[in-house]
């Protein structure tokens, strides 16, 4: 049986372990008061609409209800009340959100992990591959600056840019920027695949470079043989690019066999290891996300921010939970 | 004559300030009475000094222009319909001209729409940046990529940057390379964007005329004929579609799912791909289709392009001689010059391809199955699925082809299809059921 968070747990978290600092470095203070907020408070009672004045207000709230689960939405030119909901009022801003869950890789996840809470070091590697990915496209390709990485306490990773740019975006900006990062659509069924992009150069060579090298660090010689490689063309590839400190385009070409169809090669490469991002929460500007610094219920971790020079080390085995803690 | 913010726009362009138009409703209402005429006909025209005309006979022409264009703005500020057949018709002569303008004019118009610093070339932008060489760098100086189209490429194969904000459908689809925010592409790439920034300005101007045109019944009742006529143009206009068009969001290029096409559009592609040609009236039916759908002129060349030379050898002279030309007919720059909308089910069933008016029945269940294969990835068994394939083919067989349609939807998307009349209102109900598009329910005002 695994064990579930209760109130007596909750209480004890929230009275003297519950951290404010990582929602406030998320959110910032400006604005608090006209900040959304929702709330998992029992089973089956969720609670949005929900603004608070000042941080202690927000913080006797969660003292006095002990919420399973707690979320974050956007600023609108009012705190938001049960009276007075997010659909009457205007919308102001949003942090920039994607959301990368390795629900959306069971197709290619070659662990036991499906359908379980449980993350191996095999599968985590994508969510990893991902954020890194996220990571230098939103830098490089669309020149933001203020990002920051949350594990989202199960098996997903959530990314907050910052840059005053992102906040404003609207829903159509931002599904276009979801769109320019996607490359698989469908994903949980037929598994769509795109051809890689010819015009947007930077994403491509970008799919080459880290994309492939993973796939390559990840990939077993049958599978290479299966695409076409000879066995000793398949051993020579991983060590070949094993060997790369700095994998390029040039170096990728040089990866494939004359014979070997190369369309073949990229498409594997893009299906497995692909980043695979959930759109609905990039492009919802009133959705709510879980606030860095809480504990998800489901698994009793706690939702935490990841040092940005620590992507590549982070481990949700060494994330807490609630059970450590108090 | 006037300029904006600095940037000196064309004459032809009529989002600029015109200055000495003195407002006179009741001597516009002719002008405004003309260029309803003009647009019913779908005709494109140019406004273009030649230089035999004398400076005062060029203002003349250029104010009754603005003249008509401005009074129907008035006219349609009270009714989103009318406001919408009329952004639509603009923004298509906008299109034309700005297609027909001289290179220094597109920057210009665009400059105004996108404001200047957000429209760059590349040299200021790398002035912005602080980089230099950024074409050479990613490779980009590339004058064969763009020499396959003829279509005025020596005007527009230079690169400009645009801010990503601006340009969600080329950020969408990737065609434009994305450095630190700016996409960087050919000029034509965003033709595209800077039609529906126009529109965008145009709606909006629109719409800030409403409490004016409100609180003033004298101008409301000049304004009585010139709606009544727009309102008899626009119902059959919106009746030939079953919904408000011009409401295609960018972002996503709904072009590209295939898998939401009724299965007349996806016969056309697959035969098409296998064949790489298609039969004038059925190019003709496709073609317009995906037209409507908000694919440019420039990516339905590359598209038709793609197939053909792929499949079959074509080279590209032969190309161009074969095809190119007719595409662009469809976008009305060829030939009697119209602009034409793509036919409806009825016409489409008597004339062009209908997968349920002319294939044999027995055929049919194969269609049916690619399409769920397509949605889903996979031939699996739907609810209901042999009675649906029998209802299918009894309406096939007592000559009821809209009918069988309607039941495919029906099976195919698991919800039935109020109204069917034209392969549109198939691609938006599939749109709206993948959540692509948004229902429209009790409009804000
Ligand atoms: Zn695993």
């Amino acid at each position: 049986m695994e064990k579930t968070v209760n109130k007596e747990d909750l209480r004890k978290f929230y009275e003297s372990i519950f951290d404010l600092k990582p929602l406030i470095k998320a959110i910032g203070l400006t604005d608090f008061e006209r900040r959304e907020f929702g709330f998992l408070l029992s089973k089956d009672v969720f609670s949005r609409n929900l603004s608070f004045k000042t941080l202690s207000d927000f913080k006797n709230f969660i003292l006095e209800k002990l919420p399973l689960q707690q979320f974050v939405g956007a600023v609108y030119d009012q705190g938001p009340t049960f009276s007075n909901p997010i659909q009457k009022l205007n919308w102001s801003y949003r942090e920039f959100i994607f959301d990368v869950d390795l629900d959306a890789y069971d197709m290619v996840r070659h662990c036991d992990c499906k359908g379980s809470k449980q993350v191996c070091e095999d599968c985590w590697s994508l969510a990893q591959d991902a954020a890194l990915f996220l990571d230098e496209t939103l830098r490089i390709d669309f020149g933001f600056e203020d990002l920051i990485f949350v594990f989202s306490g199960r098996r997903g990773i959530h990314c907050w840019v910052r840059d005053h740019v992102a906040k404003e975006l609207d829903s159509e900006q931002r599904s276009a920027i979801v769109s320019y990062l996607t490359m698989i659509t469908d994903e949980k069924r037929s598994q769509k695949l795109e051809e890689i992009p010819k015009y947007a150069k930077l994403l491509r060579d970008r799919v080459f470079q880290k994309i492939a090298k993973s796939f390559f660090l990840n990939v077993s010689k049958k599978d290479l043989n299966l695409l076409g490689f000879r066995p000793e063309e398949a051993e020579k590839a991983i060590e070949f690019v094993e060997s790369k400190e700095k994998f390029s385009p040039e170096n990728y070409y040089k990866t494939i066999p004359e014979h070997v169809d190369p369309k073949r090669v990229s498409m594997a490469i893009v299906l497995g290891r692909y980043p695979r991002l959930d759109k609905p929460v990039t492009s919802d500007i009133r959705r709510l996300l879980r606030i860095p610094g809480s504990v998800h219920s489901a698994t009793g971790k706690i939702c935490t921010i990841i040092d940005s020079h620590k992507l590549e080390n982070f481990s949700p085995k060494d994330v807490p939970t609630i059970w450590d803690l108090i | 004559m006037g300029s904006s913010e600095g940037v000196i726009l064309p004459d032809w362009f009529l989002l600029k300030h015109v200055s000495g138009l003195d407002f006179d409703p009741e001597a516009w209402v002719g002008l405004a009475d003309e260029r309803i005429e003009r647009f019913s006909r779908r005709e494109r025209w140019l406004l273009r000094r030649s230089s035999a005309v004398f400076e005062d006979e060029w203002l003349l022409l250029v104010k009754r222009e603005f003249a008509g264009h401005v009074l129907l703005r008035l006219a349609v500020s009270e009714d989103e319909r009318l406001a919408s057949w009329l952004v639509e018709n603009e923004g298509d002569l906008f299109e034309y001209r700005f297609r027909a303008a001289l290179n220094k004019e597109k920057l210009q118009v665009m400059r105004f729409l996108f404001g200047k610093d957000k429209m760059l070339s590349i040299n200021d932008l790398e002035k912005v940046l602080g980089e230099e060489n950024i074409l050479k760098r990613f490779g980009l100086y590339t004058p064969s990529r763009v020499r396959h189209f003829r279509s005025g490429i020596e005007e527009s194969s230079g690169y400009v940057a645009i801010y990503f904000t601006d340009v969600p459908d080329v950020i969408g689809s990737k065609r434009a390379l994305l450095y630190k925010g700016w996409a960087i592409a050919p000029l034509f790439v965003f033709f595209g964007s800077i039609k529906r920034k126009f529109e965008a300005l145009l709606r909006e101007k629109i719409k800030k005329l409403q409490d004016r045109v409100a609180g003033e019944p004298a101008l409301q009742e000049k304004l009585k004929a010139i709606r009544d006529k727009l309102r008899k143009i626009a119902k059959k206009y919106s009746s030939d579609f079953g919904f408000e068009p011009g409401e295609i969001p960018s972002g996503t290029p709904l072009f590209n799912r295939v898998d939401l096409m009724p299965p007349c559009m996806q016969e056309l592609i697959m035969i098409l791909s296998k064949k790489g040609h298609l039969e004038h009236g059925e190019r003709f039916q496709l073609g317009l289709f995906l037209k409507r759908l908000g694919m440019s002129l420039e990516d339905q060349l590359r598209f038709w392009y793609d197939q053909a030379v792929d499949n079959i050898g074509l080279n590209y002279e032969e190309f161009t001689r074969k095809v190119e030309y007719i595409i662009r007919h469809l976008y009305g720059l060829e030939g009697s010059k119209i602009d034409y909308s793509p036919p409806k089910c009825k016409t489409i069933a008597e004339s062009y391809f209908c997968t349920f008016a002319h294939k044999d029945p027995e055929e049919v269940e194969k269609t049916v199955l690619s399409m769920i294969r397509l949605r889903s990835g996979e031939e699996k068994t739907l609810k209901n699925y042999e009675n649906f394939i029998a209802k299918i083919k009894s309406d096939m067989v007592s000559g009821k082809p809209v009918l069988a349609c309607k039941t495919a939807f029906h099976l195919v998307f698991d919800k039935p299809l109020k109204h069917l009349s034209h392969p549109l209102q198939w691609f938006y109900q599939a749109a709206k059921k993948e959540g692509l598009l948004e229902e429209k329910n009790n409009k804000e005002k």
